[in-house]
């Protein structure tokens, strides 16, 4: 099979996985577009973005070191994404894919739609990923993970350029052995028990598979987003009577790390939370999960 | 405001939004309950059928409820600023290392 200019569809896809791959993405997949036209809701499905799209390339790269874990949650808080790493790898293949095939290419923004508020995205990254196959829902909140790369960041690149199609993973990691023991036991698996806003609920069937996720994001949203946070304190700020009510609402301990954060342009802006994934086995402990694993199953030649 | 317009041009009022707003709220992406796995599966009818479940867009709970988008939006965007909590937040705090959340904490 061959497209436009005479190239070969498949050669094409290795030839960009590959530059996914050299660039420091661990995994890299085409999803069916296809598919994700009828998964993903009007006015988020790829062609909503790129009209002409024939291809959807979702890439992931690996989380913090492995040392980050023990750090304290206050602190892991501005440097446990990274998802920075993955968007600059999709930047840069958009324009292999326009250099190297002459088809138009994007980067497929991550952010939200501003139609929409602070919580709605203009398009689903995960979604691409898990079609993709890098990736399965996991109990926590529908988090994505790897049975060997354990938890990644996402991002995805659009293309004009017709690539072959990648299947979602055959089986889906989660929940680990010991989770589905401990929800027997419990009624909980690890992420449910130690999530501090409490916001995961499920059920875990008797072959110890998920029979349900429940998630409630708006919950979750008040460690890890914060959107709302600012305006919430200006608001206080204008309707306090008292100047030392208003000086309060502005400056209290708890209120002025907020200035901080905007004012540094902290890359967890506005929170990240993490509580979750540090007590998830396949976050941590897949065979592949981070960069000491990594290393060590290719004899020492890499750390990334 | 949605575009730009108020909340009377787009006829949305503090009791609409008591009457509707735990309804939007459910059908919203702020609450997701998924059965089984079928987007892996690729299994569109079991997709369809727990869209309500798994988060919709403004302009599908419009549909379902019979309003406009954009009093969805309105309605939807409000309640995640009114809703929102600053206090959980601070549970971080004491977490992390060896140190797990528990719910007396």
């Amino acid at each position: 099979m061959t497209g436009a200019m005479g190239l070969d569809p498949h050669e094409a896809k290795a030839q960009i996985l590959e530059y996914c791959k050299r660039k420091g993405a661990l995994v890299a997949g085409v999803a069916d577009i296809e598919a994700l036209q009828r998964i993903a809701p009007p006015g988020h499905r790829p062609r909503d973005m790129l009209p002409r799209a024939k291809s959807v390339i979702a890439l992931g790269v690996g989380g913090q070191t492995r040392g980050a874990w023990a750090v304290p949650a206050k602190a892991l808080g501005f440097f446990g994404s990274t998802e920075g790493r993955a968007y600059k790898i999709a930047y840069g293949c958009a324009f292999y894919i326009e250099h190297k095939f002459q088809a138009p290419a994007i980067y497929c923004p991550p952010d939200m739609d501003p139609e929409s508020g602070s919580r709605v995205p203009f398009q689903s990254l995960k979604l691409h990923a898990e079609v993709a196959g890098l990736g399965a829902r996991s109990l926590a909140g529908d988090i994505l993970l790897h049975p060997e790369f354990g938890y990644m960041y996402f991002a995805s690149v659009f293309t004009e350029l017709e690539l072959p199609p990648d299947r979602p993973l055959a089986e889906n990691p989660c929940p680990a052995p010991s989770c589905a023991d401990l929800y027997r036991k419990s009624g909980r698996t690890p992420c449910m028990k130690f999530c501090p806003a409490q916001c995961l609920h499920g059920r875990v069937d008797e072959a110890g598979r998920q029979a349900e996720m429940r998630y409630e994001m708006a919950k979750c949203a008040e460690l890890t987003q914060q959107y709302e946070a600012v305006p919430q304190m200006l608001r206080e700020a204008l309707d306090a009577d008292d100047p030392a009510d208003r000086e309060r609402a502005l400056f209290d301990p708890n209120n002025s790390q907020y200035w901080y954060k905007m004012s540094v342009g902290s890359g967890g802006l506005l929170a990240q939370c993490f509580e979750c994934m540090r007590v998830c086995p396949i976050a941590t402990k897949a065979p592949l999960a981070d960069p000491i694993q990594r290393a060590a199953a290719l004899g020492g030649k890499t750390g990334g | 405001m949605p575009r730009g317009l108020t909340m009377p041009d787009i006829g949305v009022t503090e009791e609409m939004i008591d009457a509707f707003g735990a309804a939007v709220w459910e059908l919203s992406n702020n609450v997701q309950v998924r059965q089984g796995d079928p987007v892996r599966q690729l299994d569109f009818t079991a997709i369809e059928a727990q869209r309500p479940g798994t988060g919709m867009t403004d302009a599908q709970i419009a549909d379902r409820l019979n309003l406009t988008r954009e009093q969805v939006l309105l309605i939807r965007v409000l309640l995640e600023a009114r809703r929102f909590d600053r206090r959980p937040y601070r549970r971080l705090y004491e977490l992390g290392g060896s140190r797990r959340f528990r719910p007396q904490t």
